[in-house]
């Protein structure tokens, strides 16, 4: 049976240090999809997921027996995010496919309905980049990473119920952003890609 | 059910969590309102696009990244491991033998320039060149032919019911598939990377073979070698590195030229793959 990632990082912690090449293999692909939703740039994600795991290495001295790895990551994922938000003073863009983060790799038979399909999701990535950094982050977190209700109320540091207004709130701002692009003569029908 | 009740439940009736008695109570309440079947309809759409969103993948540069950054670390605590107490013993012994006069010190120095260049001149002599060369040779022969008997090792490893069955078994299955996709070429390139079992690792890379005209595979082995301690895989990575021609590959290969801690062998192989992939080998 495959060690769990808390058993993983407690062997980190205490000293096998080459196990964290396992959470990578684990995580990294999730983590990279956590901020590339959000901040729109390929190569900025990958930089942040590799300070996240040097940061895991970093304190792995204060990852604790009872908690949760995956909360612990994302707690230092956010940590990291505004990091990077700070220093480069730049808010999420364009979501556009400009650095190539954004391949839609599906493969429709119907030309149509593949252009189609490619609008809906630019205009989507649009309406996340438009709304504001917790709420986008609690939708790509819930929504897209599928943390449970639990692990993300530990992360915010508060209840479950609170955690679900927030939750609720996030997809009705997300829903009136994306409606209101689909609506837009500009946007709606080009793909957002040019 | 009434409406404020169900804009409380729409999160749940999306994610399928409400009783199936809730959810009938639910879904007669859309029925009869249509101010929230619009609401629920057009929240449903935009959760059906979100969940509709393809993967993202990160390329194979943070991979190599993670393993350069993992690698430095291992280096620098097995380091740190050794060095404190050698550091402090060695500064208290020369400080007590010579305290901070400075001419006791210069005296020192030559005296062990001399010495060492004596004994450098007696026991570190070259020795003949064509002797070395023959053992290389068969070593890297009779290192080679274990390369060559993976798939022994792989069913030897699988008749023993090893720890590693499961693994190994897993990377066996992916030696018979002639497409890969990404996901499995990267797990292909994790094991060969993390695998504890050098017969995992091995079998890791021989799959690897069939798709090495992929950057992902050519990249994964490049990253995989400078942290890779067996010299049966080391040889085995030289061997795959060479024989694509992956110019890439020089500053690893130069590297482990010039690493005196490493295998001859290897270092031997790493020489020979360098002269192949490069036309001016030493050129850095």
């Amino acid at each position: 049976m495959e060690p769990s990632d808390h058993a993983l990082m407690l062997a980190v912690r205490d000293g096998d240090t080459l196990r964290l090449g396992d959470l990578f293999e684990r995580h990294h692909r999730a983590l990279y999809a956590f901020f590339v939703r959000i901040t729109g740039h390929a190569s900025s994600s990958e930089d942040l997921v590799q300070v996240v795991f040097y940061r895991i290495l970093k304190y792995r001295h204060t990852y604790r027996d009872e908690g949760s790895f995956t909360t612990w990551m994302y707690h230092l994922a956010r940590k990291a995010l505004a990091d990077h938000f700070r220093k480069s003073a730049r808010a999420p863009v364009s979501l556009d496919d400009a650095d190539g983060a954004h391949e839609a790799r599906d493969q429709a038979p119907h030309a149509a309905h593949q252009a189609e399909r490619n609008d809906e999701i630019a205009l989507l990535r649009a309406a996340l980049a438009g709304m504001p950094g917790e709420q986008r982050e609690l939708i790509v977190l819930y929504r897209l990473q599928h943390l449970s209700l639990e692990e993300l109320a530990r992360i915010h540091a508060c209840s479950v119920g609170t955690l679900k207004v927030r939750i609720h709130r996030a997809i009705r701002v997300l829903r009136d952003h994306f409606f209101k692009l689909q609506a837009s003569p500009r946007l709606s029908g080009s793909g957002g890609r040019d | 059910m009434n409406c404020q009740r169900v804009q409380d439940s729409l999160l749940d009736r999306l994610d399928e969590t409400l009783s199936s008695a809730d959810a009938t109570a639910f879904d007669l309440h859309l029925q009869t309102c249509e101010a929230c079947r619009l609401d629920y309809a057009s929240l449903a759409r935009t959760v059906g696009a979100l969940d509709g969103l393809p993967p993202e993948e990160p390329g194979p540069r943070l991979r190599a990244q993670f393993l350069a950054m993992l690698d430095d670390e291992v280096r620098r605590e097995t380091v740190a491991k050794r060095a404190p107490g050698l550091r402090t013993s060695g500064r208290g012994l020369i400080a007590d033998l010579f305290g901070v006069r400075p001419a006791f010190q210069v005296g020192f120095a030559f005296a062990m320039l001399a010495l060492g260049a004596f004994l450098g001149a007696r026991f570190f002599a070259p020795k003949p060149p064509a002797a070395g060369d023959a053992t290389t040779h068969r070593e890297l022969a009779d290192l080679r032919s274990k390369v060559d008997s993976m798939s022994q090792l792989v069913a030897y490893a699988l008749a023993r019911q090893q720890p590693d069955n499961a693994r190994l078994r897993a990377v066996a299955d992916d030696l018979q598939q002639g497409h890969l996709d990404s996901k499995k070429l990267n797990q292909l390139v994790g094991a060969l990377a993390f695998d504890p079992s050098v017969n995992v690792r091995l079998s890791a890379l021989q799959a690897l073979y069939a798709h090495a005209d992929q950057p992902i595979a050519r990249e994964g082995v490049l990253a995989a070698l400078p942290r890779e301690r067996s010299p049966l895989v080391q040889l085995a990575m030289i061997d795959f590195l060479a024989a694509v021609h992956d110019h890439k590959a020089g500053p690893a290969l130069r590297s482990l030229v010039q690493d005196s801690t490493a295998d001859k062998n290897v270092r031997a192989a790493a020489g020979v793959a360098l002269a192949r992939i490069s036309p001016f080998p030493y050129r850095s």
